[in-house]
């Protein structure tokens, strides 16, 4: 049953977007222009989505993701074995950053497409997006293919880890690559966002303070749009590049702290009251049944309730940011409900002998590692990766289902 | 009864430019500059007062030509009586004898 709620509520919703929005833009292509017009929209999107200053950018972001990938390897390489001398395990952490990574690359690929189609269209966005990852991908594999054949050729000279299978020691950077076609979703949905406020009539950014403000402001909750646009006029109207910077920063500022769409306390609340519920009921469920532990249940559950969180918040405040905001609030209630109630709920499992809360697949050898097994950074990093995942879904359904109207401009 | 906020210093100034200008708009850089505040200071405090009614807000109507309207504020009826109970709060603090520290705690808008 999680199985089946994790892929169809969490993880199908920005595929399902992606494939709509695709088809909606075909659509009125064609509607338009006709099909014979198909061919050349698309090479006129791969010229704007790859001329200057994308390409150069493209080329450092494939050379930043293989340093970093370098670097990283030796890092891991150079701890793997000490893990259990540390109580952490490193390839399972590394295995969930990589996941973590894999979500961050997703919204780097949508807020490169989402500003090169605010410039130069849909298409040029979705290509730009698309190429952003195809560069990371392109980064890591240079970095990660010799380092991984150099270990498939001659595995006796790298560390031994014991929880790992043969030739499996890398297997956290291969799984890295694999987790980035989940984020192919995410050009195609900033591009479509990008190229929705292309028709609210910004000037073209002057310079990086503009651009980083614009970014800071695109997306405010419906009540405070206006101020947005406030501020971006305010700026448009300072020349001296200090005071620019200045007020730039102040205005980002102001945005972030102003930003938090209405009710998200109250949601917040609900979310943790929710969870905390949830957590104690899955606990004596599975402690009457002796099922297993109850990990699947805070990966699940928290995922299906922030993606309802940034859906409705996104859907009323016709925000996508919004959505996001809300959802991270949530997020962070419904982990302190999760240590809340996992920690007395630990020692319950354990004074049972009834194994980890997390896991239960053995029994804790005091009530430290009992207790501490509920905050795990590698168990609390693959919670917040899926929902993330749920609440940038969710968001990005709200946006979706409620569009502005066309031609609706900031105002107050 | 409505309860009343003490506001805090900075939206005090906030407060008190805005008075000095009377019925004009001010522009939202233009009181940072004045006030010597930043903009992440004085636009949540703007939009605390907006909200509450002491503030009300326009567009520029003819802008320059390659340049967006901008944002122009002034004091509401009530927002120039909130303004003008401040002042007198600022006087009379001035006028008293020095309050000890719990004077100088933080206060919110």
């Amino acid at each position: 049953m999680f199985d089946f709620l994790l892929t169809l509520v969490v993880l199908a919703p920005a595929p399902l977007l992606a494939i709509v929005v695709l088809a909606v833009r075909l659509r009125d292509a064609v509607r338009h222009g006709g099909v014979g017009t198909l061919a050349s929209r698309v090479r006129a999107g791969w010229r704007d989505g790859t001329r200057r200053p994308v390409w150069p950018l493209l080329i450092g972001v494939a050379a930043g993701t293989a340093a970093l990938t370098f670097g990283l390897q030796r890092l891991y390489l150079a701890t793997v074995d000490k893990g259990p001398g540390w109580g952490v395990d490193i390839a399972l952490l590394a295995m969930v950053l990589g996941l973590l990574a894999a979500v961050a690359c997703a919204g780097l690929a949508a807020l490169a497409a989402a500003t090169v189609a605010r410039a130069r269209g849909f298409g040029a966005g979705t290509v730009a997006g698309l190429l952003t990852l195809v560069a990371v991908a392109v980064g890591t594999a240079a970095a990660h293919l010799p380092l991984n054949a150099a270990y498939q050729a001659e595995p006796g000279s790298f560390p031994v880890v014991a929880n790992l299978g043969a030739g499996d020691l890398l297997l956290p950077f291969a799984v890295f690559l694999v987790v980035l076609i989940w984020a192919l979703p995410w050009p195609v949905l900033g591009a479509a966002r990008g190229a929705r406020t292309e028709t609210t009539q910004r000037l073209p950014a002057r310079d990086v303070w503009q651009l980083l403000l614009d970014l800071a402001t695109a997306d405010l909750p419906e009540n405070r749009s206006a101020w947005g646009a406030a501020l971006r006029a305010e700026l448009a109207a300072i020349d001296p590049p200090a005071e620019r910077r200045r007020f730039a920063l102040g205005g980002m500022w102001a945005a972030l702290r102003s930003g938090r769409p209405r009710a998200a306390w109250a949601s917040a609340a609900g979310v943790a009251v929710l969870v905390a519920a949830g957590s104690f009921a899955a606990s004596r469920w599975s402690l009457a049944h002796s099922r297993g532990g109850i990990l699947d249940f805070w990966i699940v559950g928290p995922s299906v309730l922030l993606l309802a969180v940034a859906l409705v918040t996104a859907w009323r405040n016709r925000s996508f940011g919004a959505g996001l905001r809300a959802a991270a609030l949530s997020g962070l209630a419904a982990l302190v409900a999760i240590i809340a109630v996992g920690v007395p709920e630990a020692l319950v499992w354990a004074q049972r002998q009834a194994g980890y809360l997390s896991t239960g697949d053995a029994v804790p050898p005091t009530w430290q590692s009992a207790v501490l097994d509920v905050v795990r950074p590698d168990f609390i990093i693959i919670m917040i990766v899926f929902w993330a995942i749920g609440a940038a879904g969710g968001a990005a359904m709200g946006t979706a289902l409620r569009r502005d109207p066309a031609g609706v401009t900031d105002g107050s | 009864m409505a309860r009343v906020r003490h506001p805090s210093p900075q939206t005090a100034a906030v407060l008190v430019a805005l008075a000095e200008n009377g019925e004009d708009w001010s522009h939202g850089y233009d009181l940072c500059r004045t006030l010597g505040l930043k903009a992440g200071t004085v636009y949540p405090i703007l939009i605390r007062l907006a909200e509450r009614g002491h503030v009300e807000t326009s567009w520029e109507t003819d802008p320059p030509r390659g340049r967006p309207a901008r944002h122009l504020y002034r004091l509401t009826t009530a927002g120039a009586e909130l303004a003008r109970a401040v002042a007198a709060a600022a006087r009379a603090a001035e006028a008293a004898p020095a309050p000890g520290p719990a004077a100088l705690a933080p206060r919110t808008a």
